[in-house]
């Protein structure tokens, strides 16, 4: 994860967090778990806490997608390193914790 | 990979340098090891760290004007005694850069086990530029967390090492504390023995300075032991009941009095010795919360 700072949304306010995703060795891409749910204190989430909380925009490269939810799969079948951004709606006291899992495809 | 991202903007690292913590010595500051070997209870820790704090660079980043309030402050957490502490607070002049000369003092028998401090740069006034920005006093900019791990329980007294199996104890037992109270007046440290069982694989692991699950378990489990020993015997001897409470004590019957009320700083012993008799499960729940047996 690079950076990872409060933005502002069309509407309210976000979290974005940008991911720097290096491909395994003799794979054939990697498949992203992402799930978001409010910090309680920092290791611990809540995902009931913030109503406003959710997933909203995805974006690789200059191709971005639409995403709600609080937890979403993303599967990229990539060679060489590959910059993913997350960005996630949130109310204005919320701090996101991120859970991030990858797994080689 | 879980990460906590707070809802306003934070500085870049390099606006804020620490520069480590000293411990300070009588024969000169040395750098805060991750092992202080030869602490103990008695022990008072006194740390020193320098903080440089970029005013400019924090707030622009920040996006909070350059006058709003900032602080440094230290926080202490010990492991065993579930201690946490402000262990100091230091206002962030109004000047472009600042060098702080952080200095804090930690009173030993507050300690045990992990020694955690936490430094923080803290926003006590924000004045927010924008809806980015920090708003509420108390937002914390940036964090930078040491720790040094203080000589457990068994450190705590005069310990010692044998093979139970070779001197005809039995060869499972993990230790054995011996405290003598026949001369309640004698020094804790002359009167206290903790000895370990050497022969028995799990205490071997732990005396190689093993560091894994199984032998945290087992420091938490002895350093619960000897606290609950220790309890029942001040519990029981009329000459810990007498005294009252003198922190400085170091006598065996003075520091079985201080441990109680260490452990039970509302209770008086009368009230303790009521729970020993009639709620029993009372003192065994508390002491397990206390000592941090379960993590």
């Amino acid at each position: 994860v690079i950076p990872l700072h409060p933005v502002e949304l069309d509407g309210g306010l976000g979290t974005l967090a940008r991911l720097l995703i290096n491909p395994a060795p003799a794979s054939s891409g990697t498949r992203l778990h992402v799930q978001v749910a409010a910090a309680l204190d920092g290791r611990d989430a809540d995902s009931n806490l913030d109503p406003a909380l959710s997933l909203a925009d995805l974006r690789i490269g200059d191709v971005s997608r639409n995403v709600k939810g609080l937890s979403e799969i993303l599967t990229l079948e990539h060679s060489e390193p590959v910059e993913v951004d997350l960005v996630v709606r949130r109310g204005s006291e919320t701090t996101v914790l991120f859970d991030i899992d990858a797994e080689r495809i | 990979m879980r990460i906590p991202v707070v809802p306003f903007l934070t500085p870049p690292q390099e606006a804020i340098i620490h520069g480590g913590w000293l411990l300070c010595a009588v024969d000169g500051d040395i750098a805060l090891p991750n092992e202080l070997s030869h602490w103990d209870y008695q022990t008072v820790l006194r740390l020193a760290a320098p903080v440089s704090v970029d005013r400019r660079a924090v707030t622009k980043a920040c996006q909070i004007e350059w006058e709003s309030g900032l602080a440094v402050l230290v926080m202490a957490r010990s492991s065993h005694t579930n201690a946490e502490l402000l262990a100091a607070r230091l206002d962030v002049p109004l000047s472009d850069t600042f060098d702080l000369a952080v200095e804090l003092c930690l009173e030993g028998h507050e300690l045990g086990g992990r020694l955690t401090l936490e430094t923080l740069l803290v926003s006590t006034r924000p004045k927010p530029l924008g809806p980015l920005a920090p708003q509420h006093p108390g937002s914390i900019l940036w964090r930078r967390t040491h720790w040094s791990d203080l000589e457990g329980a068994g450190a705590q007294y005069p310990t010692d090492t044998i093979d139970f199996a070779a001197t005809g104890r039995s060869p499972r037992a993990g230790w054995e504390l011996r405290i003598e109270l026949t001369d309640p007046g004698a020094r804790f440290m002359s009167g206290a023995r903790l000895t370990l069982n050497s022969g028995h694989p799990a205490v071997e692991k732990l005396l190689r300075g093993e560091k894994d699950e199984g032998t945290e378990q087992l420091l938490r489990t002895l350093n619960w032991d000897v606290t609950r020993q220790m309890v029942h015997l001040a519990l029981r001897s009329e000459d810990v009941a007498a005294l009252e409470l003198d922190p400085d004590a170091l006598s065996v019957a003075g520091v079985l009095r201080n441990l109680l009320a260490v452990i039970w700083p509302l209770e008086s012993i009368v009230t303790l010795r009521h729970w020993l008799d009639d709620e029993p499960n009372r003192i065994e729940v508390h002491l397990q919360n206390h000592c941090g047996l379960l993590k």
